[in-house]
């Protein structure tokens, strides 16, 4: 009990200081639109990016790039999109290789009514990729 | 009554168990540091004021598990504590600065680590006239050990009632934490459980309650050998489903919840001795446990964390 109050007091003091912490990584409260990086082939059907390989994008892609009105206040994990950034430098082809795939950050709006959130695409990237097996 | 599974029996395979987990949570931070900064698409947030190299690396590495070693072996294991949590400390630092946030999942090696110690600390304030019996000792670093897991949860859902209140609780919390994550795993059974948890924000809301139930209801660890059991179960129920709806696996604290918190002795019918016998000495008063917990009130009440010169998760 000793260490019990001692530990969660001293971790409220410093919230985050090795090795006292408040795990307050995940208590704010969420935005009421959810966003993520994903790859949308020429039929409009979403994949992860990984189910890709060998990609040519005309440019690096930028997952703070304010390219589309409207998308301002959607909630990003920056982690996961740095991840995204990353996954394509990696896993990069010739170009003109593979198929048209485009980079979109997709926006779900979501609702208290039950059934799947619609959601709108913003493109950020025309690249061609490949498709793993 | 005791909450420990191990009243009465050799706790030496605990002490191992917390000594090779930190050891193998330190040696893959460290593989983990190595390769961020060999990687260009990583840079310190900010200038280190050691770099991180391979050599810096591998020396607090080595240090590091020398200690968690001793701690193992039982020689001078307060020593090997610190010395443990002083290099833990230093890598946990770096990571801050490549990753640009904390290791939280870090903190559970660490914090165990801390109250292991602190349990040790307190067995010598009991035993005035000596050094403690091993018995003792490990009696109290186990519960220390424990009171730090139960507190890291109740931390969690303390920070997450403090930081948005009620509005935890909207169905946006989880279903924002999956759309947010990787929602498209191509995995049949999960895929259709999260689409489950996205479409039906009835069920959202139940799990963001769960999860907050089980955090908050960690003290438990510390009531009774049943509730313990109980939930270190839950606890693991709790991380086996955010791995499912979110792919995040948070190894470190499974691990722990799988080794302290189940009746192990009782599974492998170890073998029972007497339980030790607390010598008479000094003891914590009631004065200064009300102290504490005071402090914590006014610690969650107070904007007392904003401090400039501590690192903060973006």
């Amino acid at each position: 009990m000793t260490a019990f109050v001692g530990y969660s007091s001293i971790s409220r003091m410093v919230v985050d200081f090795f090795p006292f912490s408040v795990l307050n990584m995940y208590s704010h409260a969420s935005a009421s639109r959810a966003s993520r990086i994903l790859a949308r082939d020429a039929h409009g059907r979403a994949y992860e990016l990984d189910r890709f390989d060998r990609w040519s994008c005309p440019a690096a892609l930028d997952p703070a790039a304010r390219t589309c009105p409207g998308f301002a206040g959607v909630n990003t994990v920056d982690y996961v999109d740095r991840e995204m950034a990353i996954f394509l430098d990696t896993h990069r082809g010739r170009p003109g290789e593979g198929a048209p795939v485009d980079v979109v950050r997709r926006a779900w709006t979501l609702t208290d009514h039950p059934g799947p959130p619609a959601f709108e695409d913003c493109a950020l990237l025309h690249c061609r990729a490949v498709r793993r097996p | 009554m005791s909450a420990s599974h191990w009243q009465g029996v050799d706790r030496a395979p605990l002490r191992i168990g917390l000594a090779a987990l930190t050891a193998a949570f330190v040696v893959l931070e460290l593989a983990s540091l190595l390769g961020l900064s060999a990687d260009a698409h990583y840079r310190p947030t900010r200038q280190p004021w050691l770099p991180a190299t391979p050599v810096t690396l591998a020396l607090i590495g080595a240090v590091a598990l020398a200690a968690l070693g001793a701690l193992a072996a039982n020689r001078r294991p307060l020593l090997a504590s610190a010395v443990a949590l002083a290099a833990m400390g230093l890598v946990s630092l770096w990571g801050t600065q490549y990753f640009g946030m904390v290791s939280h999942n870090f903190m559970f090696p660490g914090g165990l680590l801390f109250g292991w110690a602190l349990g040790l600390v307190y067995a010598r304030t009991r035993c005035p006239r000596g050094a403690p019996d091993r018995a003792l000792s490990e009696e109290l670093a186990e519960a220390g050990a424990m009171g730090v897991f139960a507190a890291l949860y109740v931390s969690s859902a303390a920070s997450k009632l403090i930081d948005s209140g009620a509005d935890w609780l909207s169905p946006n919390t989880l279903r924002v934490l999956v759309l947010s994550q990787r929602g498209l795993a191509d995995l049949g059974w999960i895929d259709r459980y999260r689409s489950l948890l996205i479409d039906h924000p009835g069920l959202a809301r139940l799990g963001a309650a769960l999860t907050l139930t089980i955090e908050g209801g960690s003290f438990f660890l510390l009531v009774s050998r049943r509730t313990r059991t109980l939930w270190g179960a839950l606890i693991l129920l709790l991380h086996l489903n955010i791995i499912v709806i979110a792919t995040m696996p948070y190894i470190e604290p499974m691990s722990f919840a799988l080794v302290f918190a189940l009746p192990w002795p009782a599974l492998l019918r170890l073998p029972r001795a007497q339980p030790p016998t607390p010598p008479d000495g000094p003891t914590l008063s009631w004065t200064v446990i009300y102290g504490l917990l005071v402090l914590t009130l006014l610690g969650a009440l107070l904007p007392v964390g904003a401090s400039p010169f501590l690192p903060r998760p973006h």
